[in-house]
């Protein structure tokens, strides 16, 4: 329960660990809109997510990932694919009937759910990728990067992705600090996990307070501590380690352009299966 | 009142083969004010939350009194509920869990977790805090506007209005000055002379030989010893397998020795019992 829903970062020495940040979230972005698009017919649609799907099994090997991340992953998603199956039978009257039970379900239903979990799952699976592959820091690096040229309209960059990178840090610690204060009130005989829905938000309210209160006492610490420190955020940060595009990334670069040419040119031409 | 473990290990799901508590096998029996201690990562905290069944053994049972706890022993609710009625925990810096908007309703909070009615529960609460020694000028306060210390003792109230029959302490005095600490320590003295029985994690040696009546000592996730206090830090041996710094008194108390007193280093458990000893010696 308590585990960050995206994967945590996991060292290795792999190619997918050696890319420049900037590339990955670039690739991440480039694929995830291949997935998205709307290729002639059905069957290409789910034979392009098949194919979508071996290349992240063959990625996340490489990058030594376990499969098992990608379950843990989609085990909170299981709910909510049974809410959008509810609520596309109710809806959606296309496509052909099928008789069950009295009950008329329409064929387009099903796949429509089928669309949003598939496009969900490698969703998912390429974003566990790059966290995975890519440590918080260089990820903020590589955003404030990418929204350098906001600069010009007087937005303080650098500061936003000091916010995000700090926001990142905190997770793993708000996680433990809410370990801990669910324990102390267990002990105070508070039950998380079985009662009405009144005793339950009682017992998110002593989860919450106290995690608010620690959380801006941590960051008025924090802060203090910057400043003696001598941090000031308007000056020209330099950083110790600097992204590189290198080898690997000049390899990697034609391979994702490639893949998306071909994802392009099958949904413009309308490009089908001929049988 | 006995708290049994047999044969207990515990491992965090993403360590691998690394157990923070390896085959730990003790019984506390009767009325007793047991000191947990070890190095930091010794497996005190992870042994403690065992006694009312925030984790469970990977292998082994805990018994307490007539509780069972065990592996994925998916017991009903009511009995864990009964369990942590009956051993109350008091974390590390518990004056992170306040929450009400007052003083007295914070404290009464748990008691009413454990089904107590409102008007009882409050009566429990201000005998609990005025154990502690938080006067009624507090009540309505809110537990954020006051200091560490205070609040500290509010949390703690929290745990002994519910009135558990075994009280578990996490290093009650961390981060408290001396005074507050011997206060902390003579309130716990105090309950302990009232029946409760108390087992205290603590890295303050002093203390744990002053009040402990019985100390497992930790190394590991191995229980290295069971002893009492005394048996225990007046022998070199002991201390140094353990990789436990002596007792700040050990220093004079060995001093004395030197200096031929025949001691009996089993009445010394603090300054004052000391220099009765050394008066006998005199005597003598």
């Amino acid at each position: 329960m308590l585990n960050s829903p995206l994967g945590k970062y996991t060292t290795s020495n792999s190619f997918l660990h050696r890319l420049d940040p900037r590339f990955k979230i670039f690739a991440l972005i480039i694929l995830m809109t291949s997935i998205f698009l709307e290729y002639a017919s059905r069957l290409m649609d789910f034979t392009y997510y098949g194919f979508m799907f071996c290349l992240i099994l063959i990625l996340m090997k490489i990058a030594h990932i376990r499969i098992k991340s990608l379950f843990n992953m989609m085990k909170p998603m299981a709910f909510m694919i049974v809410f959008i199956l509810i609520i596309n039978l109710c809806v959606v009257k296309t496509g052909n009937p099928i008789n069950i039970f009295q009950l008329t379900i329409y064929s387009d239903a099903i796949f429509n759910t089928l669309y949003t979990f598939l496009r969900l799952l490698l969703m998912l699976a390429l974003s566990l990728i790059l966290t995975s592959t890519t440590k918080p820091m260089d990820l903020t690096y590589a955003l404030e990067w990418y929204l350098h040229p906001l600069k010009f309209i007087k937005i303080p960059v650098h500061i936003i992705a000091m916010i995000i990178s700090l926001a990142l840090r905190f997770i793993p610690t708000l996680l433990e600090e809410t370990e801990k204060i669910m324990k102390a009130q267990a002990s105070r005989g508070v039950d998380f996990e079985n009662g009405s829905l009144k005793e339950k938000m009682r017992a998110i309210i002593s989860l919450i307070i106290p995690l608010f209160f620690s959380s801006i006492q941590r960051s008025l610490e924090l802060a203090d501590a910057m400043e003696v420190r001598g941090y000031d955020p308007n000056a020209k940060r330099t950083r110790y380690r600097i992204n590189r595009f290198t080898r690997v990334d000049l390899i990697a670069l034609p391979i994702v352009l490639i893949l998306f040419s071909c994802a392009f040119l099958l949904m413009y031409f309308k490009i089908n299966f001929y049988l | 009142m006995a708290i049994t473990f047999e044969n207990v290990y515990y491992q965090y799901k993403n360590e691998d083969k690394n157990y923070s508590l390896n085959d730990i096998t003790f019984d506390l029996e009767g009325h007793f004010f047991a000191g947990v201690i070890g190095e930091t990562g010794s497996g005190k905290s992870t042994l403690i939350q065992h006694i009312n069944a925030l984790l469970r053994p990977s292998k082994g049972l805990v018994k307490i009194d007539d509780f069972t706890v065990q592996v994925q022993n998916k017991k009903k609710l009511k009995k864990i509920k009964e369990l942590r009625k009956k051993v109350g925990v008091v974390f590390q810096f518990p004056e992170y869990q306040l929450f009400e908007d007052t003083v007295l309703k914070d404290v009464a909070f748990g008691p009413k977790n454990f089904n107590v009615s409102k008007e009882d529960a409050i009566k429990k609460a201000k005998k609990a805090l005025k154990m502690v020694g938080i006067d009624e000028s507090y009540y309505e306060k809110s537990p954020f506007e006051l200091s560490g210390g205070e609040r500290r003792k509010v949390a703690i109230a929290g745990i002994i209005a519910i009135e558990p029959e075994i009280l578990v302490l996490d290093e009650p005095c961390a981060g408290l000055d001396p005074k507050s600490s011997s206060e902390m320590m003579e309130l716990f003295l105090n309950l302990y002379n009232q029946g409760l029985s108390l087992i205290m994690v603590s890295h303050n040696m002093d203390i744990v030989l002053k009040y402990c009546t019985k100390c497992l000592v930790l190394n590991r996730g191995k229980l290295l010893y069971n002893l009492k206090p005394t048996e225990f830090f007046y022998n070199e041996m002991y201390l140094n397998t353990a990789k436990i710094n002596e007792p700040n008194l050990l220093y004079y108390v060995k001093m004395a020795l030197k200096k031929n007193y025949k001691l009996d280093v089993n009445n010394i458990k603090d300054i004052s019992s000391f220099i009765l000893e050394l008066k006998r010696c005199k005597n003598a």
